[in-house]
């Protein structure tokens, strides 16, 4: 869980201890640790418009990718941080097009 | 005008920043791969899947096109790039779309589709930010992912009529904008890393949420994906999504990897485009269909980070442009694999291991149609032609040498002409 944090902190994620008003509520499945990614099953406009999205989502994990895909069978998305670009001459910033923020919630 | 001329003028406007820029990358990529520990059993892994995958294109097709129908979703095949922008132009009058926002695909830039839909009167909008800067500039992508890597701040501000030159001021201008296109579009374009053939899902990475604000918000959604992005298996895609982000920018992963199925609410079609790919399938270039656009080999490159990808004036630069653009149009594109010093670094960096330095030697051979280069190229491969060639070549005076090589000897002198082969030293 530790390594899953610190993965998920680099792709400037946060953890949240409780859910702020104001931030759009989604359900994750579980993360992947080497990724720092969540699986989410939801997919929606909310998800991408709102400018703060928080991630409710057990203490499930699998080690990587690999691991993943025995768990998937339908749509869904992997989710790791806000969104982001480096396009203006290589300088990373958040809120690229969806969330500013992205933040999981353990459950 | 040819890679070497266009690369100078780069070089000297902004060679060194874009080539600091991507070596930095390439520095991230490094440490992102050393964090696994079998990166190279990774390699082994996604290189044979690949090698599988062009073996057996045709079945896969097939089985990919019945399972996609199975969830809901329309498939299209098009063998050539007019038949591809023929059926996006179909569906977006059935819609009556006159506005489109489409998200990274170098497939559709492939087949040239915004002039043509522009052509028809259907506004396309590229939501990439990077590759709307391009857009907005009236250019094309000089890199497959960092598609305005050649431009500086103060550039991105001028067209945007900004004096704040600060990059997250102008990105989140550029969002702002965008965001307003988002809303008023008709349909989504997407491009597509990875076709599932054993279940019928197209899969999209992206870092802005580009593809997935777009999808989401349109009630048409149309892929257009060049069917050498297929794999056998869902298993087979978590090999490629442990590798595909952290050799193209060095992050453990993009911020979004969607999985499209299912479409709710909405049409999804999926365009099957070969253009070309069946008939590389069966040349000495097969090997070029491996490639999953990752671009690592492009940020390594010394030639491409100190030319530029414009430098060579196809929409996929670097080696693997190289070998893809000659292949499309042979004598526009003859001078690409030689903008390469053959050092391998491609060849290192290649995360399904496409033999960069053979093809590109096979790609010199490919475009030379001169006689007396071929006649040339036999004849010192013989001991006693060798020895001739190197007595004219040691008679003639230096200065007129010169002259007859002077391009190479702009930047170096020339060498003593040595008296035997290197092989038989």
């Amino acid at each position: 869980m530790e390594e899953f944090i610190k993965n998920w902190e680099t792709a400037g994620g946060e953890i949240l201890t409780t859910i702020p008003k104001g931030w759009y509520v989604i359900e994750g499945k579980f993360g992947i640790i080497e990724s720092g990614a969540v699986w989410v099953e939801e997919y929606n406009k909310e998800m991408f418009l709102s400018e703060k999205l928080a991630i409710k989502m057990p203490k499930k994990f699998v080690n990587n990718m690999e691991e993943a895909m025995e768990l998937i069978e339908n749509s869904g998305i992997f989710i790791s941080g806000p969104s982001k670009t480096a396009d203006v001459e290589s300088f990373l910033v958040y809120g690229a097009h969806g969330p500013f923020k992205c933040g999981i919630y353990f459950i | 005008m040819k890679h070497y001329k266009l690369a100078i003028k780069f070089y000297k406007e902004k060679g060194p920043r874009h080539d600091k820029n991507l070596w930095n990358i390439r520095q991230k990529r490094d440490k992102a791969i050393k964090e696994i520990d079998k990166w190279e059993q990774l390699r082994t892994k996604a290189s044979e899947i690949k090698e599988y995958v062009i073996e057996h294109l045709e079945e896969l097709i097939e089985e990919f096109t019945k399972n996609a129908k199975k969830q809901g979703i329309e498939v299209y095949y098009a063998k050539t790039k007019q038949e591809h922008n023929e059926i996006i132009l179909k569906l977006l009058k059935e819609k009556k779309a006159k506005k489109v926002v489409k998200s990274k695909s170098m497939l559709t830039e492939e087949c040239d589709l915004n002039e043509f839909l522009k052509e028809n009167k259907i506004e396309v909008i590229d939501t990439d930010l990077g590759e709307r800067i391009v857009q907005l500039r009236g250019e094309k992508p000089s890199h497959i992912v960092l598609p305005a890597i050649h431009t500086t701040k103060e550039e991105v501000a001028k067209i945007l009529n900004e004096t704040n030159s600060d990059p997250t001021y102008l990105t989140h201008k550029m969002r702002k904008l965008l965001r307003e296109e988002f809303l008023t579009s008709k349909a989504a374009i997407t491009g597509a890393n990875f076709l599932i053939a054993d279940k019928g899902f197209a899969v999209v990475c992206t870092n802005e949420g580009n593809a997935d604000l777009g999808v989401t918000l349109n009630k048409l959604h149309i892929i257009s994906v060049g069917i050498d992005k297929l794999l056998p298996s869902i298993k087979d895609l978590g090999i490629f999504l442990r590798m595909l982000a952290r050799n193209a920018t060095g992050q453990k992963i993009t911020t979004y990897t969607t999985i499209f199925g299912k479409p709710t609410n909405q049409k999804r079609v999926i365009i099957l485009v070969d253009n070309g790919r069946i008939k590389r399938k069966k040349s000495e270039f097969k090997e070029t269909l491996k490639c999953i656009r990752c671009s690592a080999c492009l940020t390594t490159c010394p030639v491409f980070r100190r030319s530029g990808g414009h430098a060579y004036r196809y929409i996929i630069p670097g080696p693997i442009g190289s070998l893809l653009a000659p292949l499309v149009d042979k004598e526009e594109y003859k001078d690409l694999p030689f903008a390469c010093t053959l050092c391998g670094s491609c060849e290192m960096v290649c995360p399904v291991k496409i033999p960069f330095s053979k093809q590109l030697i096979n790609m010199r051979k490919y475009v030379t149609k001169n006689k007396i280069m071929k006649i040339a190229e036999k004849s010192i491969h013989s001991d006693k032609t060798f020895k001739l060639f190197s007595l004219i070549l040691r008679l003639t005076p230096k200065p007129l040498l010169q002259k007859a090589f002077k391009e190479w000897s702009k930047y170096k002198k020339l060498p003593n002409i040595p008296q035997k082969r290197f092989i038989s030293l």
